[in-house]
This record gives C-alpha cells, structure tokens and sequence, in this order.
C-alpha cells in the first residue's frame, strides 16, 4: 500500500518564494516598458515600479500572513470560518473566473506575441491550441509537479535575462536616462498604475500556501518573491530606456525589440532573439500554467468530489473559447487590463475583508 | 496515469499537425534582401513616386571557401511606385523567392529623397514597423542615384549592400560617423532632433566614397545639406565621438601628421540667457605624432608645446569651421547640445524645446566657444628621421 | 494510489499461478527406498544426460546409498574428494543417527542442508547440489557443490574507463556479491535474496547499507520484486522493467552498471542495487536525471577536468538532443536567426537539395540509426566495415549525388558523436527518441515547437518517479547541498555528505567513494 513517500502533497516555503516570479513574470515584461515610459518622463518610471512593487509586497505578504495563520487549510475553509461558507463559495468561484481569463488571456497573447515574430500564416487557433495542450498536461500532472517545473524554469528564465542586460550594456546610452525626477505627481501615480498590471496573479497565494509544509516563513518569502520580481523590472526597465530612449514608448515589445536588437560579436549566437524567445514562452508558460492550476484547486475545492481531471477536461475548452474571443490587439490590450486590474481588485478586496473579519473573530476567540 | 493518456493522445494530434506546417519555407527558397535603394522616380505621378530596388544576395555566387562562386553573387530589382511596400509587392512579381528582410544590411536613400520636406519620415515608417525589420540595420544617404551604389562591386566582397555596411563600420578617418541605424533614426524622429546620416557616393565602378556626413533637420526630418572633410571632422570633435584618424597640421610651417588616440569632449553653459546663449567646449584629444617634415626634436617640452599648439590650432579651425556650417548655414543642431541642455539644464531646456533649432531657433542664435587641450601621447618610433644643422 | 493498487494486483496474480506453476510432484516426500528416490528424481527431471545418479554401496557400515547431481554445473573434484572419499574412508560404524552423524562429522563440505520434500532435492540439484541419499532414510543431505564453468572477472564491456578498477561483475551473482563485499567490509552490508523466476527459480539480491539507506526505499523495491511474475529472467533488465514506476515514460528510471566500483559507491550514498543470477548487469534505484549522465571517471580524474567533462556531457546531451530540430527550425523557419554570411553558406549548399530540411534530417537520422543498429548486431569484424560503408554513404555519396546537403551531414555527425558520448546506453537511447521528437515539432511549428516539446519534456520529468523518490531531484524539488555533485564535481574532500535527495539515515559520509582494493 505504501508507496514510498516523497512528502509530494506538501511544499516548501522556498517554493513558494519562486512561484511569485514564476507568476508575476508574465506577458506584462514584453510591454510595461512601453506604457510606462508613455506616462513617465526619461527614467523615471523606476519610481513608479518602486512604488507599486512595494505595494505589490505588502499585498503578497499580508496574503500570505493571513493564510499562514490556517496552516494547511484551504481558502475555502478559512474564508468560510471568517466570512460564512455561502460567501467564501462566491468569492472562490470569482477567483476561478478570474483564474479562467488570465489564463485565456496568456493563451491569446502568446499566439499574438508568436505571430509577431515566429509565424506569418501559421493559424493563431493553432499556435494558442498546442500552447494550451501543453499547460493541460502540465497542469493534470501532480501539484507538486508544478512547483517543480517554477523551480526548474526560474532560473533560466532570471540568469537569461541578466545576460541580455549585460550584453545590452554596449548599446546604453547614460544621456537617455537623464535628467531624473522630472516627472509630476500625476504621471507617477499613473506610471504606478501601468506598472501594477505587470505584478499580476498574487491571489494564488490565497490558495497555494494551504499546500506549504511549514507555512511560518511563507510571509517573508512571499514578500521577497515580490522584491524579485521589483528588482527585474527596475532593471529591465533601466535597460530599455537607456537602449531606446524616447522611442520605448513607440515600440510594442521593448524587450523583444531589444533582443532583436543586441548582436553579440561573432559566432553562432549573434542574434539572440532565439534564446530570448525560448525564456520568456516559458515564462509565460509558468504564468498559465499556475493560474490555470489555482483555477482547478479552487473549483476543487467547492466541488470536492469531482475528479480534477474533468475539471480540467471542462475548462480546456472553455479557456481556448475565451482566448479566441478578442478580435484584434486593441481588444487584447482591454481584455489585458481588465483581467489585471480585476485581479488586483479581487486579491485587494478579499485580502482587506478577510483581514477585518480575522481582527473580529480572532477578537472573539481572545476573549474566550 | 491520467497524463500518460493524455500523452498519448497529444503525440498523435501533433502527427495530424505536421501535415500544416503553414509557415516553413526552406532556406534555399527564401530570397534574402540584403539591400535597399530608395530613389525618386522619373516620372512623377500625383504623389511623390518612388524608384525602389531591392538587391537579393544569390548565395551560390557566393562560392564556398575552397572554391569560388561562379557569376555574380548578387541581383537588382527595380520599381517604382506610391508606397515602399507597394513597390515591394510589385518586385515579388518578377522575383521567383519569397523576399526577406531578416539580413538587410543597408537602406540607401538617395539625396534628392531625403531633400523632400516630410518625405524622409514617411519613408522610414516602413523599415520601423515592418515586423522582420531590424532595428540595427545602418541608413546611408547617397548624392546621386541610389541605385547606382547597389551596382558597385568591389574585387572582394561579392555583394554591394554588404560593401557599404563594411564600409560605413569602418572607423580610419575623422570625417565619418559611427554607422546610423534605423533605430537611432526613430529614436531621434520621435523626438525630433536633427541628426545625421553618412552620405556616401558612387567613386568608381569599384568603390565606392564617403564623402560626409548628411544633416537632416529633425522638425521637417528632410536633409538641408551635408558636411565634408573639415567639417565633418570638426562635427566630431565637437561631439566628441568619432575622433580617431589623422590630422595633418603645420608646426611651425612644417607639416606634421598627427594620428589621434583618443578624445573628448565637455560642454559648458556660459551664458543662461536665451536668446544669447553661449556654450563652452572643450575638447581634449590624446595624440601621436606619425609623420613630420620637420626636425623639432618633441623630447624637448618646448618643442612638444609646439607640436600641441600646432594640432590645437588645426582642430580649433576644423570646429570653428563645422560651427559656421551647422550653425549658420543649416541651423540644425547635430551636435547634440539638445542633449547637453536636455540633461543638465532642463529646465531651460523646457523652456525652449519648441524652438531650439526650429522657429525661434535659439541654436542659431546662441554663440559656441572652442577651447582644445591636445595632449602628444607618444612621438613615434624614431623621433627624428633627418637633423638639420639650422635648429642646433 | 493507482501504481501501488496495481502492484498489489500483480501480487495476487502471482500467488494464484505459483499455485498453478506447482508440477505434480507437488508436495512428495522422500521415501525410505532408495531405489523409489532414485527413480523419482530421475522421472521428475526426466533423466537427462547431465544428471548423473552414482550407487554407491558403503562398506562400512553395508547400506547402499545414491548420489545425484548434474554434470555441468557441479564440480566433480570436490565430490570425488569431499564427499565420496570421505564417506568411503571415515564412515566408520552404523549408528541410529547416521544422516545427522554423515552431515556433522564426515563429509569435508561446508554447505549442507537437510531436505525430505522432492521439490526441495530436485530444486537443489538444479542449483548445483549433490544430493545424497541413504537407503532406509527420509532425509536427503543436499550439499553444495556448485562449480562447473564460468566466466573469469573481467573489464566491463559496456563502461569502460581511463582511470579506475578493472573488475566487472560477471554472471553468477555469487561472484557479484563476493566483488561488493571486497569494496565494503561493512558488517551493515545486507544481501536479501528473492527468488524470482516461477521456473526459472532464479536468485535477486537487493543490496543495501542498513543504517544508510532509506528503509522506505528498501521496504518499497522488495515490495515489487515480491510481484515478479515471470518465468525467466534473461537479464536484469526483465526486473527493471517489471519493477519501474512509468513504463510509459522514455526514461530509465533504474540505472544498470557493470561496475562493482559504481554499485559500491552508489551504496554509500545510500542507493539500493539489486543484483540478477545470471547477467552481470546490476540495478541501482532510485536514481534521477543526473545520474544517467555520471560517470565514475568523474571521480577518479582530478575535479576540475572532471568538472569540466561533466559539463561537456550536459553540452553533448543537449546537443545530442536538440541539434537537428535546432537547425531544421533555424532553416525553415526563422532564417533571421542565423548570421548572415552562414546563412548565405548553408543557402548556397542547400541549393538544389531536393528535400525539405526536416525530410533531409528525418532521412540522415534514420539513415544513422539503421548504420548504428547494424553496426552493434553485427560481429566486431564485420561492424567496422559497416562503419566505413556508412561514413562513405552519408560522407560522401550522399552529398556529391545531391540528395542532402554537407550541412546536414555535419549536423548528423555531430548529433551522432554527441550522443555517443553520454555515458549511459539506456539514456542514450531515450536521448534518440526526444531528438525525433523535437525533429517532428521543429517540422510543424519550428522554434515554437522545440520550446513546446522542451517544456513537456521537463513536465514528464518533474512527475516521474524512480522508486518513488522524484526524477527532477535535486534539481527540483531542489537539495541546494547536492548541487555539488550534479553538474559540477566539487573536489572529493568537500563533498562530504552524502546526497539530501536520498533522504539517507547516516548524513555523515566521509567515504562516498571507498577506496577501491582489489
């Protein structure tokens, strides 16, 4: 009966720490230069990075305190203990929506991102369809398997991006960095804004820190997860608009662009667009793949009895419907800040309700 | 268990896949552009009408490395039209391979295009946008056809467009630039300051000259003129890039030939006022002596002072000569003083923005110090070929 | 859940065709007429050749007694002098206790057993034993004669090494165990045998350091080797197979060695082997990807070049994995990628090539697996020469008759010899497989595709398991104090522990590696 066990249900608080930037990293590192550098003026966008980065790491570790503080219980439980069980069912049932068009957003834009670069005529249904059927087999795989494919891809993402900056270092330009501080209150809370799309998806924390061992240190290194994910922005951003300067704001994938653009003297690997590519589908990769699996854990755990693989049998075709619904990049560009700005809305709001409901209760149960 | 299913099934779903393979062209039937000449047509329609030629590289007169390639290695294509890609199109009617621009190493477009007003920018939209494109392929102006260029071909290198990306990478005398990519081109169309374009033309049906550097204003991104020699020369000691090659100066009426090491440049705001402003710059150039009629023996520090004087006075000449060009004559700022008031007096700079080299043009107006620090790094090997008795 | 219900299955199907595997022999004594013995073993083993059935007639004490053994497997010189001469010579009187008085006192044989039950005599004589009998008792003295011809110890065929033992395990499992014991003298060595084979009756050893080793791991393998149903094993590969976690996976998830030297460090580190009758290929378990790519040459070099070699096998793998799809991508679908002037070369040479790139490397590498095919069935003479036919084939012919293109003939080589170059024939194989793989995505979707297979691939990996223990470790989940000897070999003197990923009870190692005497 016992097959050796290898702890596989249960993960460390480490993994945790690498599932933030697996998650965070997604899309939004191709396009934030862009949209940044529209409302910020030189480099000062970094500022505003800062800002929501912060922002972004008190969210994931006021998430993560919460959670810890029901050790190996599922959101579902403890939201149900705070809030009512009919409300946590809701609230559940609106992180799987939410969950369900992240990860049809991030199907979509890989196909959009592809057809930009890799294919002319190859059918977007196509390319978005074997990148699903890869997220599915991933995600039917066992959850520890998930954390395991972050630990593996992480660093290869993070050390590949810290050799395109280093090799980019010859096409900086310190003049396009300058002056600093130039821009006004308004386009710094803006920049803020733009730049808090990009730290997307911190609402897995409320369902994957039910899995971790010994949930005591996930607060801290959901925060330092976040710091991450500030510190690679700051740089990429540093980056892009020393390499372009004004022109980032007219350039749809900066970061692309950027690896397009770097040549490394000599050798097979001048361009470098190829590596690049491979690092950020995967980055991408992680991105669906955790949000589709938060999907699948959330609806499991309001439908306890059905079995995961036909939850995910279910959604498939459900999320590959919704990826293809946007008709053009506009309507990708609003489906995109839809679904962040209801992720950091709905993460904001449950974190904010069920914090004033555990001040309340845990009142309660210190006067007993 | 469940996966391994899955896994079977998705295995045999790739195997039905394969037989799309929409987007696989093989190598051999790709056409590669490796360059691009734009050029105004003949006849004139109601728009502006182009001339387009596109040079595909054919690979087999290439040759490999152990025996040469038979005919030429390269093929002109020309059209002419309303739009770049329009005439693009056109020319897939004659070409038999599918072109791609993945290895374009050179966009050429001729003088009498960039001297249209507004044209230039509309030109460049497509090389930006177009997906394939490179941001790192170089943009040369040419006097004359542009065409023609695409048809010199050198002893060496089979291909023409490569010749002239060779040729503008080449850093031997003063008077060129660094290569102009189409990337720093929208940087600077973006935010509309004047730059400049090396500006080559056909020498002989085998090489090609560079013969300076076109100025392109940046409000109406059209070229106004193009420096040459001295003022070339003098545009990048100003600026401070570019610096190495040779100089030849008199030292004391005797011709010394310096080859310069390294230099820089600082730039000072002297006087805030913005109709009058006045920039300090100071140029610092290491230098070694390389050829000299003359017999001043440079070990001696009085001598050396002299050979200093002798190369300040001629890079003072070229800048001031480059000034009186730039700023008089065309009244475009290419020596990125923009860029120095962007940065260390912005508030000024914000000031006048709008009118810095356009309308007002406050550049025109303001007044440009030089001050050169020459420093003689090495004397040569020998320093003293002939001894004439008169200098004892 | 589903993999332990599965084994519990095989286990009942096991029980029920033991039952049915039983001869009608089944349960027969051993009766008090010697003539009634003799016959019956002969009738039971249907009098071969080989079995040779001695009367003897010992004077002493006036019985008559029988011997029985075959020829082959015995070694004659030890019955003629052991025990023939023995019971003739020192026998001296009848005594109401003979068998047990024959047993302690007279005969000059270490290995006796008693047995009164056919089954057990004709099984023990199949083993090798002699068989005496005395008439007028029910008890058979089985004594261990086993001998006859074998292989000498000599250097492993399949891993050969620069630097280090010579010695490779040989077919019988008495030996194998005798080479393991010499390297560890550590009273926690334990040997537990199964017996597998439901005719066959042959001899595993799972082998293990108490007090090192996970007990999980052990409890777990003789849990599967209890479910072993087959008739014969050929090789230790019957059990791998039987025993994996994934038959489905292209992985091995059990490493085989011909290596004493491997099988002891392994060991150490808290490993399991198990060890076959019959094949001098041992399995150890449970292992992860890393391992496929070691090589006990990597410790018996100095660190840095062994270091360094390691690192040029990962190179060699990947190569070996990803290089035709690489360049079927490159070619076919994103010419941008390549250099210029390459991509000019390889367009000059590709001009007038019939096939696609991916038709081009799908023929090459078929091309390359039936000549590496050949060249292994084939006997060393004649594999060498379809070496050279091969080389001129896909060198030369090929090429200058325009069918592929030199390009493709370099990539194929440099595949081939990378993927020679991998330590491990198992992985190696596998390796084949992905690389296939990867053609046929780079074919249909081109970079796209590879990162896409790439990604499943690493999707299989993270959930398989090699007895349990996770392949991806210690990569993922991630022991950061193993990762001194994964990619690179730390010096010997600071890997010290032995690795996390294992989950060992001893942590302290000082010796990993135990010094080989021989």
């Amino acid at each position: 009966m016992s097959t050796f066990k290898y702890g596989d249900d249960k993960i460390e608080a480490r993994e945790i720490m690498i599932a933030i930037p697996s998650m965070a990293i997604a899309i939004g590192i191709l396009t934030f230069p862009r949209h940044l550098s529209d409302v910020t003026e030189f480099s000062d966008g970094w500022v505003s990075i800062i800002l929501s980065g912060v922002i972004a790491m008190l969210f994931a570790w006021a998430i993560a305190k919460l959670a810890s503080k029901y050790p190996n219980q599922s959101f579902l439980s403890y939201a149900s203990l705070l809030v009512s069980k009919p409300v946590a069912i809701v609230l559940t049932l609106l992180f799987s929506i939410q969950g369900i068009a992240l990860t049809a957003f991030e199907v979509r834009a890989i196909s959009d991102i592809s057809h930009q670069y890799l294919f002319d005529k190859t059918p977007f249904e196509v390319v978005g369809l074997c990148f699903l059927l890869v997220v599915v087999y991933a995600v039917s795989g066992s959850r520890a398997g998930v954390f395991r494919l972050n630990t593996l891809f992480f660093p290869i993402i993070f050390c590949t991006t810290v050799i395109l900056i280093f090799f980019a270092i010859g096409y900086m330009e310190v003049d396009n960095l300058l002056p600093v501080f130039k821009t006004d209150m308004s386009g710094y809370l803006e920049g803020t804004m733009q730049s808090a799309l990009s730290y997307t998806g911190i609402g897995i924390l409320f369902f994957y820190i039910s899995l971790v061992k010994n949930p005591k240190k996930t607060p801290r290194m959901a925060a330092f997860g976040m710091g991450l994910v500030v510190i690679t922005y700051v740089i990429i951003y540093l980056t892009c608009v020393a390499v372009y300067g004004p022109a980032t704001e007219a350039i749809r994938f900066p970061l692309v662009e950027l690896a397009k653009e770097i040549e490394v003297p000599g050798g097979f690997f001048e361009r470098l667009e190829s590596v690049f590519f491979v690092i950020w589908i995967m980055a991408i990769f992680t991105t669906t793949m955790m949000a589709f699996d938060v999907t699948v854990m959330a609806l499991n755990s309001i439908f306890p009895k059905t079995n995961k693989m036909k939850i995910i049998f279910l959604l498939s075709p459900l999320i590959y419907f919704v990826s293809t619904i946007p008709s053009n990049y506009l309507e990708l560009g609003i489906f995109a800040e839809l679904v962040s700005y209801s992720g950091w809305g709905l993460s904001g709001t449950v974190i904010i309700l069920l914090w004033i409901m555990h001040k309340i209760k845990g009142g309660r149960k210190n006067e007993k | 268990m469940r996966n391994k299913v899955l896994k079977m099934i998705g295995w045999p779903l790739f195997l039905f896949f394969l037989a799309g393979c929409w987007d696989a062209v093989e190598l051999e039937e790709r056409g590669f552009l490796s360059g691009i000449a734009v050029d105004l047509a003949e006849e004139q329609g109601e728009n502006t009408t182009f001339e387009l030629t596109q040079q595909f590289v054919v690979p087999a007169g290439l040759g490999s490395t152990t025996e040469a390639g038979g005919g030429k290695a390269f093929r002109n294509l020309s059209q002419t039209g309303e739009s770049i890609f329009e005439i693009n199109t056109k020319i897939a009617r004659q070409a038999n391979r599918m072109a791609g621009v993945e290895h374009l190493e050179v966009v050429i477009i001729s003088s009498d295009v960039a001297e249209k007003e507004g044209i230039f920018a509309d030109i460049m939209d497509v090389f930006i946008r177009e997906q394939n494109m490179r941001r790192g392929t170089f943009l040369v102006v040419s006097e004359g056809k542009a065409k023609e260029l695409l048809n010199v071909e050198p002893e060496q290198v089979k291909i023409p467009a490569l010749y002239i990306s060779e040729l503008t990478e080449s850093k031997q005398v003063t008077s060129t630039t660094e290569p102009t990519r189409i990337g720093n081109i929208h940087e600077s169309l973006l935010s509309k300051r004047s730059f400049i374009i090396p500006d080559l033309s056909v020498f002989s049906d085998n090489s090609i000259d560079y013969e300076g550097l076109g100025v392109f204003r940046g409000e109406t991104s059209q070229m106004v003129g193009t420096l040459t020699g001295n003022e070339a020369k003098g545009l990048n000691y100003i600026v401070g890039q570019n610096q190495e090659g040779s100089v030849p100066a008199k030292v004391e009426d005797k011709l010394a030939t310096f080859d310069i090491a390294n230099g820089d440049s600082t730039f000072k705001l002297t006087n805030r006022d913005k109709d009058n402003l006045t920039f300090q710059v100071t140029i610092d150039i290491g230098a070694i002596i390389v050829e000299y009629f003359g017999s001043l023996d440079p070990y001696k520090k009085e001598n050396m002072e002299k050979f200093q004087k002798g190369l300040e006075e001629e890079i003072k000449r070229q800048a001031e000569a480059a000034i009186k060009q730039v700023k008089d004559d065309y009244q475009v700022d290419v020596f990125t003083f923009d860029d120095f008031l962007r940065t260390d007096h912005y508030e000024l700079w914000e000031e006048i923005k709008e009118d810095w080299d356009a309308g007002e043009n406050y550049f025109a107006k303001s007044d440009i110090e030089i001050d050169v620090n020459v420093t003689i790094i090495e004397p040569g090997n020998s320093f003293q070929v002939e001894n004439e008795g008169e200098t004892e | 859940m589903r993999r332990s219900s599965l084994f519990n299955r095989l286990k009942r199907k096991k029980e029920q065709s033991r039952q049915a595997g039983k001869s009608n022999f089944n349960n027969m004594k051993v009766t008090k007429k010697l003539d009634n013995n003799l016959s019956n073993i002969k009738e039971m083993l249907g009098d071969p050749n080989d079995l040779v059935v001695r009367e003897l007639l010992i004077g002493s004490i006036e019985k008559r007694a029988g011997m029985v053994y075959i020829s082959g497997l015995t070694d004659e010189n030890l019955i003629n002098n052991n025990i023939l001469k023995t019971i003739q010579l020192n026998l001296k009187q009848f005594d109401s206790n003979i068998i047990e008085k024959i047993h302690k006192e007279v005969i000059a044989i270490t290995d006796i057993k008693q047995a009164n039950n056919l089954d057990d005599v004709s099984l023990g004589i199949l083993n090798g034993n002699t068989a005496f009998y005395l008439d007028g008792h029910e008890t058979v003295l089985l004594m261990g004669t086993a001998g006859g011809e074998s292989r000498a110890i000599e250097q492993p065929q399949s891993e050969t090494l620069i630097r280090g033992p010579r010695d490779g395990f040989v077919e019988s499992i008495n030996t194998n165990m005798a080479l393991i014991r010499r390297d560890i003298k550590d009273p926690h060595l334990r040997f537990k045998p199964h017996e597998v084979g439901k005719r066959s009756k042959q001899t595993i050893v799972v082998s293990y350091i108490e007090g090192i080793v996970n007990p999980d791991i052990v409890t777990e393998i003789n849990r599967r080797l209890e479910t072993v149903d087959i008739d014969f094993i050929a090789d230790s590969a019957y059990v791998e197979q039987w025993i994996e976690d994934s038959f489905l996976s292209p992985f091995p998830q059990i490493l085989n060695t011909e290596r004493p030297d491997k099988v002891s460090s392994d060991l150490m580190q808290g490993k399991v082997a198990i060890l076959v009758d019959g094949t001098p290929f041992a399995l150890v378990a449970p292992i992860s990807i890393g391992d496929s790519l070691h090589s006990m040459e990597d410790y018996n070099q100095r660190w840095f070049s062994a270091t360094l070699l390691r690192v040029l096998r990962y190179l060699s793998a990947f190569l070996a994995i990803f290089l035709p799809g690489l360049y079927i991508a490159l070619v076919s679908y994103h010419p941008g990628m390549i250099p210029s002037t390459l991509t000019y070369s390889i367009a000059a040479t590709r001009e007038g090539v019939p096939f696609p790139a991916a038709i081009e490397a799908i023929l090459m590498a078929v091309t390359f697996e039936i000549l590496h095919e050949a060249g292994v069935r084939l006997p060393k003479v004649i594999g060498q020469t379809i070496g050279i036919v091969g080389g001129l084939v896909i060198g030369e012919a090929a090429v200058s008759a325009g069918i592929v293109s030199p390009i493709m003939v370099i990539v194929t080589a440099l595949t081939a010899i990378a993927s020679f170059s991998v330590p491990s024939f198992s992985i190696a194989l596998t390796f084949r497989i992905l690389r296939f793989s990867i053609i046929l995505a780079a074919a249909f979707l081109g970079l796209y595709g590879i990162i896409l297979v790439y990604i499943m691939v690493n999707i299989h990996i993270v959930n398989l398991k090699s007895i349990g223990k996770p392949y991806s470790a210690p990569f993922a989940p991630t022991f950061t104090k193993d990762f001194k000897d994964l990619i690179i070999r730390a010096p010997i003197t600071s890997i010290t522990k032995r690795p996390y990923n294992l989950k060992p009870l001893d942590q302290e190692s000082k010796d990993i590696l135990p010094e080989k005497k021989s």
